[in-house]
């Protein structure tokens, strides 16, 4: 086997041990709590970034997040939907919002988009605190029980673990190929510029369109594995403006176009944030993202992994 | 029925010079620096809690608390200078990631410094009957009518009698063109920016007079204020002031008939509608192009 297969080995073997952490049971609960809040929200920021390779910024991704999140919890807690289904139907939701993205604000650009996206979570949010007959309004849908998992891994945190660690891989993967397959190349030229990369043949409007629909769809899912960790949605806060914050933040930080750029954000930041600012300041120890946010783009404008060539 | 829609118009003049006001600091914020200011609506709380406490621990009235507020409230200045500076040179999205990241530092400041409950001014607020209309107006919204005229009347004086004005106006219209005949663009930028501090602050104290402040409260007031300026245009003070009744009128109608939890939809549709519209066209003249 020579050097390059080897190296390219790695990878997927670096996670498959990643992955086998959810199996061993001496791992402390609150080290692997960490983890799996690192790596749900390495899934955000590696959702949200597929999006944004080519050459837009969403302020709003809180939406696709929100809608998966209230999708899961209404087909798990209201129609006794399985685990599997229910996510799939959330997912489902954030995609049918994607797609009025697409018929409304698709043609935006630069400021405007950025701005349409970031009002645009409050249209949800308004119509699900209003529809209280289906959605308990602004009180939320409590105790979300989860059913039994038809395949073989740990029950409870070492589940969520295990699934979430997953999740990242899939991303990481479909991210991967955003940047270095032959569609990834024409969203290179599609970010560099849109109408040299229209005039030589690129289908601009439709890697556009398809990373929206990936990037909400794995949104979703992250909205229901979400809801079924914490066992509870409210729209305050799953159309609040820290999860359209944190995947922006991210992705920022870790670097927009490194494969693993967004994932190493979220452990980085994720990390400090849970095991420094939380015991340090409890109630604003979300200001760590807004900060890192400033000194991303201040210092680090192309992340801390722009010293790598991307190739 | 005649009353009952007279009442309605009451009301709506009531809550679109609120609006007017929240807008008017953006607006002016806007035009000088083309700073799409997100955190605008955390500036209003700060500018409310200000206004809360030093009524509630000091026992003063509303225009001590308002000038208080307000003079604080310029603590914003340098910072939107140093964003606007930058603005100029990278690209519009620029300044609304950073506002962005404004926003969500001062959230978790104010939940932190204030807690998440919800706070209010209440005050005894007189009732005056219009008898020969059958309408009547509480002293809350007589304050909050008042205040904004007067200070929509005031800045439109001053962009259009003074000299200061004139070359205020220059600047938002065309910062290069102003330079080139002799304005100091840049003393220009700081006084819109302070006015829109100013302008900010007295927001907020009238803001919590009629409305639940909370950490988190503040999307509802920018999305306000990004919509009234966005159909008004850059600096244009008196369309700030028409717009936001229309817009008030509007809102009002819809609460009267669909119930007012629907009333929060209507900014964020409005918002989508005019940049489908000429959101490049407004966002691209403010970039200078």
């Amino acid at each position: 086997m020579n050097k390059s297969r080897l190296f390219k080995l790695l990878p997927p073997l670096v996670w498959l041990i990643i992955l086998s952490l959810g199996w061993i049971h001496k791992i402390p609960e609150s080290f692997l709590s960490v983890l799996t809040t690192a790596f749900l929200y390495g899934a955000m920021a590696t959702a949200w970034n597929i999006h944004a390779l080519s050459g837009v910024t969403s302020l709003g991704h809180a939406a696709f997040f929100g809608l998966g999140a209230y999708g899961f919890a209404l087909a798990i807690s209201k129609h006794g939907f399985p685990f599997w289904t229910g996510l799939l139907a959330g997912a489902c939701c954030a995609v049918i919002y994607a797609l009025l993205w697409i018929l409304s604000i698709d043609k935006l650009r630069h400021g405007s988009f950025v701005l349409a996206t970031f009002v645009s979570v409050e249209i949800p949010r308004v119509i699900i605190e209003n529809v209280e007959t289906i959605t308990n309004g602004s009180a939320g849908i409590m105790n979300i029980r989860v059913p039994n998992l038809p395949i073989p891994i740990p029950t409870g945190l070492q589940g969520w673990y295990v699934i979430t660690v997953a999740l990242t891989g899939i991303l990481l993967w479909l991210h991967h190929k955003a940047l270095f397959s032959r569609w990834g190349w024409g969203l290179k030229a599609i970010r560099d510029n849109e109408r040299a990369a229209l005039a030589v043949g690129v289908p601009v409007d439709f890697l556009r369109r398809l990373t929206l629909l990936l990037s909400s769809f794995f949104m979703g899912v992250c909205g229901g594995i979400y809801a079924s960790i914490i066992g509870f949605v409210e729209p305050s806060v799953v159309f609040g403006l820290h999860f359209s914050a944190i995947p922006l933040v991210f992705s920022l930080f870790g670097g927009k176009e490194n494969a693993w750029g967004p994932l190493l954000g979220a452990i980085i930041l994720c990390s400090l944030d849970q095991l420094i600012m939380v015991p340090l300041f409890p109630e604003a120890h979300r200001a760590i993202y807004g900060i890192s946010l400033f000194l991303t783009l201040w210092f680090l404008p192309k992340g801390i992994l722009a010293w790598k060539k991307t190739g | 029925m005649v009353q009952g829609f007279g009442q309605i118009i009451v009301q709506a003049l009531s809550l679109g010079s609120l609006y007017a006001i929240l807008a008017i600091g953006f607006s002016l914020i806007f035009g000088s620096t083309r700073v799409l200011n997100l955190a605008h609506g955390s500036f209003v709380i700060l500018a409310a809690y200000i206004a809360y406490f030093i009524e509630r621990y000091y026992s003063v009235g509303f225009i001590a608390s308002s000038i208080v507020s307000s003079i604080l409230s310029l603590i914003f200045l340098p910072v939107l200078e140093f964003i606007g500076s930058r603005t100029s040179t990278h690209k519009e999205s620029f300044s609304l990631i950073l506002t962005f990241g404004v926003a969500l530092v001062l959230q978790s400041f104010y939940s932190a410094m204030f807690s998440s409950d919800y706070r209010i001014l209440y005050s005894n607020s007189t009732i005056y009957n219009l008898t020969k209309l059958g309408l009547s107006i509480s002293s809350i919204q007589l304050t909050i009518i008042l205040s904004s005229l007067f200070t929509i009347i005031f800045l439109f004086v001053m962009f259009r009698k003074t000299m200061t004005g004139k070359a205020l106006r220059a600047t938002i219209h065309n910062d290069e063109a102003a330079l080139l005949s002799g304005i100091p663009v840049k003393q220009m930028r700081l006084l819109a920016i302070g006015l829109g501090c100013f302008a900010t602050g007295l927001a907020g104290s009238l803001y919590v007079r009629v409305s639940y402040v909370h950490p988190a409260g503040d999307i509802e007031i920018t999305l306000i204020a990004l919509l009234i300026t966005l159909f008004a245009g850059r600096g244009k003070i008196r369309r700030v002031l028409i717009n936001a009744w229309l817009f008030a009128l509007i809102e009002t109608i819809v609460s009267y008939w669909c119930g007012a939890k629907w009333r929060e939809l209507l900014s964020s549709l409005f918002i989508i509608i005019v940049l489908m519209g000429r959101g490049e066209e407004i966002l691209n003249n403010s970039s200078g192009k």
